[in-house]
C-alpha cells in the first residue's frame, strides 16, 4: 500500500520534527488512544481501530492532492505557545522538503 | 473516513472524530453520559459489553481514588468539595474544550480551551488575597472562531481588597499572561467575585454558605458542575459545531 507508507512516511518525519522543538513537552495521542490502550489491556483484544502508528500526529490529503497535517502537542511550562508552535510548523516543513504542498495545523492541548 | 476539513471550525470535524466509537459500535460519550445521568442500568447493553464495562470501570476507578486520597485528607478543606471541583478537571481534561486560535486568524495554530484556563487561572491565583474559580475563554463573536476572545473568570477575594481595584488587577495579570505566555488575541475580561475568601473561618463556609451554588454540593461527588460546566459540557465542549 503505496499510499498508506508515504503517509507513515510523512506523519513519522514530521512528529520527530516536531519533539525536537523545545517546548514540546510531547505529542499527545488523543483520550481515545489513551484509553484504546487500557481497553486494550482488559479484554486482551489486539484493538486496530485507527492505524495510526505516530500519536499525535493525523496525516491527510487536501483536495489539490497536497499533504494536510494536523500535530497536536503538549507544551513545556515556561515556553510562550505561539512561540513554540510556530517553530513546530518551521520544523515541520523543513522536514518534509520534498513535500510540494504540506499544510500544518497545530493546537497545544496541554501543559506540563 | 472522508472527513473533509473546514478550516474555519476545526472542532467539527476534529472532535467528532476524537469522540471514540468503541468496538461494540456504542460512543465513548456516550458510555459516559449513560453514567452521569444513572442510565447505565437501564441498558443491559452496559453490563455485558466489555468494552462499556472497561470505559465505565476506568470513570468510576478515577471517581473513586480521586475521592479515597480526598477523604485521607484531614484538615480543613471538605473533601466533598474538592472531590468535585478534582472531578470538574478531569472531566475537563477528557473534554479539552474547543481549540482557541493562537497567533493571527490565517496561522492554523491552536490551543485548547482547558490549557488556556488553567494557565489564566494559575496566573490570577499567583496574585495576592485572590483565588480563581471558573474560568471559561471563548472567542467574542462566535460567527468568528479564529478571531478574538473573551474571558470570564470567577474569582473568591479577600475581604480588603476594593473590588474594582481586584478586578482591575485579575485583567491585568490575564492580560499579561494571555500576551506573553500563550499569544492569544483577548478583547474583553470578566472578572465575576463570586466568593469571599476568609482567612479565618474554614472553606467549609467558603463552600456552603455562599449560596451561590458552589462547587459541590452533592454528597456523592457526582452533582458537581456549576451551572456554568454543565452548559458547557453540554454545548460548549467537544461539539460546538452548531455554532
Amino acid at each position: 500500500m503505496t499510499a498508506d507508507t508515504s503517509r507513515d512516511r510523512v506523519a513519522g518525519a514530521a512528529a520527530e520534527a516536531a519533539r525536537g522543538v523545545p517546548g514540546v513537552a510531547f505529542l499527545r495521542p488523543g483520550v481515545a488512544d489513551l484509553l484504546r490502550t487500557r481497553i486494550t489491556d482488559r479484554t486482551q483484544r489486539r484493538a486496530p481501530l485507527t492505524g495510526n502508528r505516530t500519536p499525535g500526529v493525523r496525516v491527510g490529503r487536501d483536495e489539490g492532492g497536497g499533504w494536510r497535517l494536523d500535530i497536536r502537542l503538549v507544551l513545556r511550562r515556561g515556553h510562550r505557545a505561539l512561540d513554540v508552535t510556530r517553530a513546530v510548523r518551521t520544523a515541520v516543513l523543513a522536514a518534509l522538503p520534498e513535500e510540494p504542498a504540506v499544510s500544518v495545523r497545530i493546537t497545544v492541548t496541554g501543559v506540563v | 473516513m472522508a472527513m473533509s476539513a473546514n478550516r474555519d471550525r476545526p472542532e467539527d470535524s476534529r472532535y467528532e472524530e476524537e469522540d471514540e466509537r468503541l468496538d461494540c459500535g456504542r460512543l465513548l460519550t456516550d458510555v459516559w453520559d449513560a453514567w452521569d445521568t444513572g442510565r447505565s442500568s437501564d441498558d443491559p447493553h452496559f453490563a455485558d459489553c466489555p468494552h462499556c464495562s472497561a470505559a465505565l470501570a476506568d470513570l468510576k476507578g478515577l471517581g473513586d481514588a480521586v475521592r479515597r486520597s480526598c477523604a485521607q485528607e484531614p484538615g480543613p478543606p471538605d473533601a466533598t468539595a474538592v472531590t468535585a471541583r478534582v472531578m470538574d478537571l478531569v472531566r475537563l481534561e477528557l473534554r479539552p474544550g474547543r481549540p482557541l486560535p493562537l497567533g493571527e486568524p490565517e496561522e492554523d495554530h491552536w490551543m485548547v480551551e482547558a490549557a488556556v484556563a488553567r494557565m489564566l487561572r494559575a496566573a490570577v491565583d499567583g496574585l495576592p488575597g485572590v483565588r480563581a474559580g471558573s474560568c471559561r475563554v471563548t472567542p467574542l463573536d462566535h460567527e468568528d472562531p479564529t478571531g478574538e476572545l473573551h474571558v470570564r473568570v470567577e474569582v473568591a477575594a479577600s475581604l480588603g481588597v476594593p473590588m474594582r481595584d481586584l478586578a482591575d488587577a485579575v485583567r491585568a495579570r490575564i492580560a499579561e499572561v494571555a500576551d506573553r505566555d500563550i499569544g492569544i488575541r483577548l478583547a474583553t475580561t470578566d472578572v465575576l467575585v463570586v466568593d469571599i475568601l476568609d482567612p479565618v473561618d474554614s472553606l467549609d463556609v467558603f463552600y456552603e454558605a455562599s449560596g451561590h451554588g458552589g462547587y459541590g454540593e452533592g454528597n456523592d461527588g457526582t452533582d458537581t458542575a456549576t451551572g456554568d460546566h454543565a452548559d458547557g459540557r453540554a454545548d460548549g465542549y467537544g461539539t460546538g459545531a452548531a455554532r
